[in-house]
């Protein structure tokens, strides 16, 4: 507080300086003149963009060609929309479509948050060495690759050697088939999803939390305010702009659900909730050296995610909150 | 003080920032990829004396891969008078770097792929990418030694050479039942010759406690759905996915009402819990991981696993013995064993190599195809990394240092012998001897495979889905969760799918362009 | 706050019992991974679940450690992780803080030329080429350059700047400091969480790599340790498509046990997961404020 006080006079300084009436073009590039020193920090990255991204991304006009290496981009037949058509014709167009849905919606509603509570959780812990213990166990899964979980899921729940079932038979009970059972499928993707990056989810959200400042809490206490309370009203909305940036880039990979987990977790059983674009673009695309076509559905992911990200954005500004861009 | 502060990030930041810039620099002056922007290298063979320079790019099997400062490697390059450059593929990236590779246009001299049908590969003969080897082979006597015969021939692109196979042995290598033969022994049993005899013997493993152990924990056969394929083979007495018909048109085996029989056994023996209960869900390094366990009696593999996995079970069971079976016969009485075309992975020569080099190149693989060079890639030098003693070469301590047969030179050009898909390190003479036998016998069982080396656009680009769909669901009525009257269904719409007709098509015209004259 | 202190104990009870469930869902699998790691392999086979070897063994360890790369890959992986995640934070940072100036000009412009490369994703043939075009195959560069920084990271980090009250810069400009000045001066310690956060995803990011060394590298002895550890848990028993099916061709070469990569993946995750505690006291409540006031 005391800082900003002192600080509010020179509010408009760096204005002061070119004060006096210009042409558009003039006052641009007086701008861009008392700012050189910031476009000097975005150099680097403005580059970075140019020549690792931009530069492959114009590749991505092979998507309206029938590609071949030895003509190149340049030289390659132009075949327009026929790889689309392909894509939407296809008769498990709309299944793909379906699974993908179910299993990004699962992630949005129950894997987004979790990390978002588990730091509110993790806030609220008063020793510090029980908090950091619990936070150094939590991240460690993330660690782990997909095929050592896919072994470990395996371990748990397979029907011949699962500790789970094994469990089950030693009570009594029936064993269940939960790899191979349609109805299991997306909810245990989603809970391994969860086991594995809850933890690490939560550092970006800690971080938010640190920035809080203890007045604030202080100030809640004073007016009675619960733990509860002091969570939605102080600690939350510190977390407020991350939760949004990070919502808003969710929402524009909506169409991506993890190739690596859903291909290990497949078997011929579950195919038929199993199946996503993801998957369907490996095997087409990329084992049968179909360049244009996944190239296709890659940008037509892309495309979905555009308008997913666009209408976000409009959407947190009509309700005032900090936006994208 | 600020001052001393400020200084290090500016230095860092003016580095970044050089560093970005030279980049794009070079970007700009390279300019877009496509062919012919490699480096010509040094134009090989205007001088004999001095040695050419051949860049290679190959698989390597080794942990460590050799550079030139390895003994056997500078042998090499003094017998071929070349100067190699050979950029080592380990096999766990080799498919998506060749497919890169291939996409980009960045080809070395020497380009190894793994498989013909490669669909880009494909393409990129037809565009005549490559060198056409035919007029340069027959001055390279050792490149049409007998043995290797048939690996020019069923490599032939539109009657051409475009290719140098890397040979590998017909008879030897794929998925065919590995028997515990002590199990058998322990009950008194026959080595099974037909598909009903394997069947008792399986279960005769499940039901009569062969480990002797008093209880029935053992698995009779650990197998996965992939794993099984040949059944379907064994039934419409064919290799891979195709049958030649008496009017030489194919017709794919998926349909056939065989395959449906196929499925059917292996149903009943998962019913008969011959079978692990996570069958359906199996990867093929936990079905792996079973046979290891010793709990398994039988697993399909290659012949070499004979002592490949053979020994891992004796380390959990010493009386272990692991015999890969001879054949098996269908109801018909028609006898089926797996085979191959004799190569595994081609070597090609883009077009933008000088005619002098590729004479060059094809010295370079005549020697390795000698039976001296040959020798010499896999076993080293006589008296520097092996002795000969009763007619068997014993290694030395040297060949460990030089890194012989360890999967870096022996596999750049296979030893053209049995040995390949039959023996492996450490086998003991009994298990080899047994294996030379066997091996043998399957010689004398020719199964046709029509459909080897031909290649379909159509096949490409709609098989797969198709062939999963069908594989999905044999998968799910052998383990009861469809019934057999959807599987009927499925194979009626796929009867009728115009894609299966345009693939079949393709396919026959391809055999009879191929082999019908 | 005293007529609370039931309700706040219970809170606590039922909070801190929560996070024990939590913590004990992952306190299993990494306990199991790494007891079969010093797990005799025939013991692995012959028992069905181990919860305590009968004999320890660090055999699987003594062959990961004794493959003559090892030293050289352990080198190029610190180095990225180090030199790779220090430019990331910079070149991260300096675009970040740029565009969450709301006076600069452009500044739209740059943020969606940004957010279009996180919608957009090119293959990997034609950054194959570029990498290649710039002469980095096979240089320690090609780790990094091309991991630089992303949309994602940009973006995240400008959110984390935009709580920062302008006002301060100002303060600071009137002192005399350009900009560059103050980002290093004022708006880096005042992010210290963030770029804690940030660093420790960058050094995650460079230590795993993994998939772009494949590509890019072909020297060995450039090797991150990652893929080194990969090549040497190849299983030769299940490799190859071709006619063969299940090669084992003459390869001198064991069978990758459960037990081995198991103390792969304990090599490969430890030394990065130690960093961690270490950064944890940065995450402490009221961090920034501290250091402003300070």
């Amino acid at each position: 507080m005391k800082v900003q006080d002192t600080v509010q006079p020179a509010k408009g300084a760096p204005t002061a300086r070119s004060a006096k009436p210009k042409s558009k073009w003039g006052r641009l590039w007086s701008d861009v003149v008392r700012d050189k020193y910031l476009y000097v920090l975005a150099l680097p990255g403005i580059l970075f963009f140019i020549i690792f991204k931009y530069i492959p991304i114009t590749n991505l006009v092979i998507a309206f060609q029938e590609y071949s290496p030895y003509f190149g981009v340049l030289g390659s037949p132009w075949v327009g929309f026929e790889h689309f058509a392909r894509f939407f014709s296809n008769n498990d167009f709309w299944m793909l479509l379906r699974n993908t849905l179910a299993i990004s919606f699962l992630s949005l509603i129950f894997f987004f948050p979790a990390p978002i509570i588990l730091s509110l959780m993790l806030n609220e812990v008063r020793s510090s060495l029980y908090k950091r213990t619990i936070q150094s166990l939590v991240y460690i899964p993330h660690f782990l690759s997909w095929v050592l979980i896919y072994g470990l899921t395996y371990l748990m729940f397979s029907q011949s050697e699962g500790l789970f079932n094994k469990w089950l038979v030693s009570m009594n009970w029936e064993t269940i088939d939960i790899l191979s059972n349609p109805n299991y499928f997306w909810g245990m993707l989603t809970a391994q999803s969860i086991w594995k990056e809850i933890g690490w989810g939560t550092i970006i959200f800690l971080a938010a939390i640190a920035g809080v400042d203890p007045q604030l809490y202080e100030a809640a206490v004073m007016d009675g305010a619960g733990r509860l309370r002091r969570m939605w009203h102080v600690t939350l909305p510190a977390m407020r702009n991350v939760i949004l940036i990070l919502l808003i880039l969710r929402l524009g990979t909506i169409l991506d659900t993890g190739f690596e987990q859903i291909y290990l977790m497949m078997n011929a059983a579950v195919t038929n909730v199993a199946e996503v674009f993801d998957t369907y673009v490996y095997r087409v695309g990329i084992r049968q050296g179909e360049f244009s076509y996944s190239t296709a559905i890659g940008l037509f992911k892309s495309i979905v995610g555009v308008i997913m990200v666009v209408t976000a954005n409009k959407l947190a500004r009509r309700y005032g909150e900090d936006s994208l861009y | 003080m600020k001052n001393t502060e400020r200084k290090s990030p500016k230095s860092l930041l003016k580095m970044t920032l050089l560093l970005l810039l030279t980049s794009s620099l070079l970007l700009s002056a390279c300019g877009g990829g496509g062919s012919g922007s490699e480096s010509k290298g040094n134009e090989g063979g205007t001088d004999s004396n001095e040695p050419t320079s051949i860049t290679i790019q190959t698989l390597n099997y080794a942990t460590e891969f050799i550079d030139n400062t390895n003994a056997l490697w500078k042998e090499l390059e003094k017998e071929t008078n070349t100067k190699l450059n050979i950029t080592w593929l380990s096999p766990s990236t080799a498919e998506e770097k060749i497919n890169v590779m291939l996409a980009s246009g960045d080809l070395p001299e020497v380009t190894f792929v793994e498989s013909m049908q490669n669909p880009q590969l494909q393409k990129m003969l037809k565009q005549g990418v490559f060198w056409d080897l035919t007029p340069f082979l027959k001055d390279y006597p050792n490149l049409n030694r007998d043995e290797l015969k048939e690996m020019w021939d069923v490599t032939k692109v539109d009657g051409k050479n475009m290719v140098i196979p890397r040979y590998y042995p017909s008879y030897g290598g794929g998925i065919f039942p590995m028997v515990r033969k002590d199990w058998l022994d322990a009950l008194n049993l026959e080595t099974p010759k037909t598909l009903d005899e394997f069947y008792n013997v399986l279960k005769a493993f499940k039901e009569k406690d062969p480990n002797g152990n008093g209880q029935a924990d053992e698995i009779p056969y650990t197998a996965n759905p992939g794993s099984l394929a040949y059944i379907y083979n064994i039934f419409n007495e064919t290799q891979g996915s195709w049958k030649l018909q008496s009017d030489n048109t194919l017709s794919p085996i998926i349909t056939s009402e065989e395959s449906k029989e196929a499925m059917l056994w292996i149903k009943k023996a998962y019913e008969d819990g011959l079978f692990p209960k996570d069958f359906a869900i199996m990867k093929f390094s936990q079905v792996m991981d079973t046979m290891r366990s010793g709990k398994a009696g039988v697993g399909g593999m290659s012949m070499n696993h004979a002592w490949v996995t053979g020994k891992s079970v004796r380390d959990v069971d010493p009386k272990a013995d692991l015999m890969p079976l001879s054949y098996l016969e269908n109801a018909n009485g028609v006898k089926y064993t797996p085979s191959g075309s004799p190569y595994y992975g081609v070597y090609l020569i883009p077009k933008k190599v000088p005619e002098a080099k590729v004479k060059k190149i094809l010295e370079f693989f005549d020697y390795g195809y000698s039976k001296e060079g040959n020798e010499m890639l896999t076993y080293g030098l006589e008296g520097v990394h092996y002795t000969v003693e009763n007619g068997k070469k014993v290694s030395t301590p040297q060949a460990a240092i030089d890194k012989t047969g360890d999967g870096n030179l022996n596999n750049m050009i296979h030893l053209v012998s049995d040995d390949m898909s039959i023996s492996a390190v450490g086998m003991p003479d009994d298990v080899y001897n047994r294996n030379v036998e066997i091996v043998n016998e399957r010689k004398t069982v020719k199964v046709p495979n029509p459909s080897a080396e031909l290649y379909s656009e159509a096949y490409n680009k709609y098989y797969p889905e198709i062939s999963k769909k069908v594989e999905d669901m044999r998968v799910m009525v052998i383990t009861g969760k469809e019934s057999i009257e959807s599987y009927d269904k499925l194979i009626e719409s796929i009867k009728n799918d115009p894609k299966m007709k345009e693939i079949t098509d393709e396919m026959s015209k391809a055999y009879q362009e191929k082999y019908v004259k | 706050m005293h007529e609370r202190g039931w309700k706040n104990g219970i809170f606590s009870l039922i909070n801190n019992t929560l996070l024990l469930l939590i913590g004990l869902a992952t306190v299993f699998p990494i306990y199991y991974t790494v007891i079969l790691s010093f797990t005799d392999p025939v013991e692995y086979y012959q028992r069905s679940l181990i919860l305590w070897p009968r004999d320890w063994t660090l055999d699987a360890y003594k062959h990961l450690l004794s493959n003559g790369l090892f030293v050289s890959s352990i080198s190029v992986s610190v180095f990225l992780a180090t030199v790779g995640t220090a430019l990331s934070l910079l070149v991260t940072g300096g675009m970040a803080y740029a565009v969450s100036r709301k006076r600069l000009r452009f500044r739209k412009a740059m943020m969606i030329m940004v957010l279009i490369t996180f919608l957009f994703t090119p293959g990997l043939v034609p950054l194959y080429l570029v990498v290649r075009n710039l002469g980095l195959i096979d240089s320690v560069w090609s780790l990094i350059l091309p991991s630089l920084t992303s949309a994602w990271y940009v973006l995240l980090m400008k959110g984390f700047f935009d709580s920062i009250p302008e006002s301060l810069e100002e303060a600071a400009m009137i002192d005399g400091c350009n900009d560059i000045g103050v980002f290093w001066r004022i708006i880096l310690p005042l992010s210290l969480p963030a770029l804690v956060a940030f660093g420790l995803f960058f050094a995650v990011g460079y230590w795993n790599t993994y998939f772009n060394a494949l590509m890019f590298i072909n020297d060995q002895k450039m090797w991150p340790l990652q893929v080194l550890l990969q090549n040497m848990l190849v299983d030769p028993t299940t490799m190859g498509s071709g006619s063969g099916g299940g090669f084992a061709f003459h390869v001198n070469r064991q069978v990758p046990t459960e037990t081995l990569k198991m103390a792969a993946v304990v090599i490969a995750t430890i030394p990065i997961m130690l960093v961690y505690p270490f950064l944890q006291k940065h995450f402490a409540k009221g961090a920034m404020v501290g250091s402003v006031k300070g």
